[in-house]
């Protein structure tokens, strides 16, 4: 039997025979085979010594369980590692951050309390996956949409609490931001509940977020304080009808203008979805296209066009935006989606329009006009998460194609928010096109566009591949880390990353000589003195391991 | 054959029987350890590639049921093996693509399930795991062994 460090083999077994009487001996796993479901599929240390590994799983079925889970681990010094569904690919999975942990598995813990259609929110359990919710609101035809990922098989808490994002309009597709009050498993055991939910009888604890006092939900984000064993969300209120369109522009220097109109647009709330933003002329698809452009291939380009992307500098060159204006093909396509009564969408494409007619050559065009509900069985036609619809159908774009020959083994996120303007895309470019070139990394090889889950920020979102090859892999690790401090130094930091990196991510947000990763570490201690929950989780380690760790 | 190879092949009626008939328990059977040996539910193919349309209608010829995708297995999972496992933890054997078998084999560990054979036809020395592939399925028992494709894998899942 594996075991975690610093706890001795009977402490272990005496462990281990608790967990057993508490969750049933069926729900605790500590074979080889039992326990290699918990590796990360995706691990930046594939088949190697370093790779986390978990010294045992346990499931439990209910948050009592948990709390006795929690007291056991105290009494034997045994770290825990808690996870949803453990489907956060390239940011962990479901290893722990430090090996020898046992992963508390919270899949079991799958109802769905609470779906209201009146007032459109949710309360769940972390094992609920976004397919078990989506599946839940069809079967009751419920007039709510999810916002789901891709792909949808993750659980909606564990993708909320990681701070994940979806594809629906702003204020549903910031998973946190649309949570309304949690339940967590402190690390003593004492179950907490947050906002309204503090009110022994409250009604409305998924329908006001702060409660009264200090609003503490952030802090079992991306961290260590507690299990969070149930969580509410609000959901969208299933929408008419769905008007996805296109804005093409021209000139490489529209960038700047079609960033301040999206935003001017997006802030005031007159397009809803996820804006989209693509360059054909430099070879780049939208986010949305791209699970079609790996079924099908991407699309044809000529020659010349071919000669002119292996060219330009920083995504420009003459040449290159003249061939554009020639041949009828963008610099920038603006994807962009509406959800409301049709008047309403309508009438939001045309504010939109005459807000982008006054860049010179601007043209529009309607992808889709859609009356809701769609036909399920024509959910393909569509990029799906964006009308709310779970799908596994991004695994295409990591797929084995005859345009795609030699696919990764999984990936690490390289994941930088940037400012919301054309400059900072090409200032980013800039900055990281030349590190990477320097560290002989495969990314920002080619202009490289951002995405809009967030309202007031961009964010890229790029692929560094896991190969079969240690030696590459381990160069990529380094640098993935030079590439995170090369973004600090310039101001932008990562928005979530993978375990591994996680000190080099935090080691960014150093204001101040690193207060606030001094304050992490004094909540630390004092909410989990014993340090037994989810240890180096974001970095946060416990003062018996912090100095082991630095 | 091992015996798990070995209960995946053979224990289709059984299993066909209890999958029918059973409820779903806060502790399913086959973690209680009164089930008997899960056995092979379904065989996937996709329908896309040659060899692997010709794998699916060799298990249909003896008697396996078949499900025949495009790549992706949303709709598998949502309206067949998420059920399905729900109440048993039945195998599943396939000729896919590789991301195909990735995204059943994760969803697979949500019910502590795992790849038991794995034949990446590009790999060398592939054609003898894709046999036993072949032999759990019980085609090569027809005589019919798999074409290998360089983009198709041959695997089973089972518990």
């Amino acid at each position: 039997m594996r075991t975690p460090p610093e706890v001795s083999q009977v402490d272990f077994a005496s462990a281990i025979a608790e967990f057993k009487r508490t969750v049933g001996q069926e729900w605790v796993f500590t074979s080889d085979a039992d326990l290699d479901l918990y590796r990360d599929a995706y691990s930046p240390f594939l088949n190697e010594p370093e790779e986390r590994i978990a010294s045992a799983a346990v499931a439990p079925s209910s948050t009592e369980e948990v709390q006795e889970v929690v007291r056991i681990a105290n009494r034997f010094r045994v770290p825990l590692y808690a996870i949803s569904t453990g489907r956060n690919l390239g940011y962990g999975g479901s290893a722990p951050a430090y090996s020898g942990c046992v992963v508390v598995d919270l899949k079991r813990m799958n109802r769905i309390i609470e779906v209201n259609e009146a007032n459109a929110f949710a309360l769940v359990e972390p094992g609920v996956s976004y397919f078990d919710l989506y599946r839940y609101i069809q079967e009751h035809r419920l007039k709510v949409w999810i916002g789901c990922p891709d792909p949808g098989w993750g659980s909606v808490i564990g993708n909320a609490i990681d701070r994940g994002g979806g594809y629906t309009t702003a204020n549903y597709r910031n998973h946190f931001d649309s949570h309304c009050g949690m339940e967590i498993v402190l690390p003593s055991g004492e179950l907490l509940r947050t906002g309204m939910g503090a009110i022994p009888k409250a009604e409305t604890w998924q329908q006001y977020k702060s409660g009264c006092g200090p609003w503490i939900d952030g802090i079992f984000s991306q961290s260590n304080y507690g299990i969070v064993t149930k969580m509410g969300f609000w959901l969208m209120p299933q929408p008419e009808a769905y008007l996805r369109c296109t804005v093409s522009l021209p000139r490489y220097k529209d960038l700047g203008p079609l960033v301040e109109t999206l935003n001017y647009l997006e802030n005031s709330r007159i397009t809803s979805g996820f804006p989209d933003i693509a360059s054909p002329l430099n070879g780049y698809p939208p986010i949305g296209q791209l699970q079609l452009w790996n079924e099908t291939g991407p699309p044809a380009l000529t020659d010349e066009h071919l000669k002119l992307l292996a060219s330009a500098t920083l995504g420009y060159s003459a040449n290159r935006e003249a061939y554009g204006r020639r041949t009828g093909i963008a610099y920038w396509e603006l994807w962009l989606s509406f959800h409301g009564p049709m008047e309403v969408v309508e009438a939001q494409w045309q504010a939109t329009q005459r807000r982008f007619a006054a860049i010179e050559g601007a043209k529009f065009r309607v992808v889709n006009r859609v009356a809701l509900p769609i036909d399920p069985t024509k959910a393909e036609d569509y990029h799906e998460p964006e009308l709310g619809i779970p799908s596994l159908r991004a695994f295409s774009i990591g797929a084995r194609t005859p345009w795609s020959p030699t696919p990764s083994k999984g990936h690490m996120w390289f994941s930088p928010i940037i400012p919301r303007t054309g400059a900072a895309i090409i200032e980013a470019n800039r900055v990281f096109s030349a590190a990477a070139r320097d560290l002989n990394m495969p990314l920002f090889r080619t202009f490289t566009m951002p995405a809009c889950f967030w309202e007031r920020s961009f964010i890229f979102i790029l692929a560094t591949p896991v190969t079969e090859d240690p030696a590459t892999n381990k160069r990529y690790r380094e640098g993935f880390k030079k590439l995170i401090e090369v973004g600090g130094q310039h101001g932008w930091g990562e928005y979530r990353t993978a375990p591994v990196f996680q000190k080099t991510v935090m080691d960014v947000y150093s204001f101040n000589n690193h207060a606030l990763q001094r304050f992490h570490e004094t909540l630390k201690d004092a909410i989990d003195p014993n340090g037994i929950l989810s240890p180096g989780r974001y970095a946060i380690w416990p003062k018996h391991l912090r100095e082991k760790q630095s | 054959m091992d015996r798990r190879e070995f209960c995946v092949s053979g224990a289709v009626a059984v299993a066909g029987i209890m999958a029918a008939h059973a409820q779903p328990t806060p502790v399913p059977a086959w973690r209680s350890g009164s089930a008997p040996p899960d056995a092979l539910y379904k065989v996937i193919f996709d329908v896309r590639f040659a060899a692997s349309q010709a794998f699916g209608l060799a298990a249909a010829s003896v008697g396996r049921v078949t499900t025949g995708i495009r790549g992706d297995v949303t709709s598998l999972w949502l309206n067949d093996l998420q059920r399905q496992w729900a109440l048993s933890r039945a195998g599943i054997a396939g000729m896919t693509t590789m991301h195909s078998f990735f995204c059943l084999q994760q969803l697979a560990k949500d019910h502590w399930m795992r790849a038991i054979v794995c034949a990446e036809h590009r790999q060398q020395g592939a054609a003898a795991d894709a046999q036993r592939v072949a032999r759990i399925v019980g085609i090569q028992a027809a005589g019919r062994a798999p074409t290998l494709d360089p983009q198709l894998v041959s695997w089973v899942i089972a518990a």
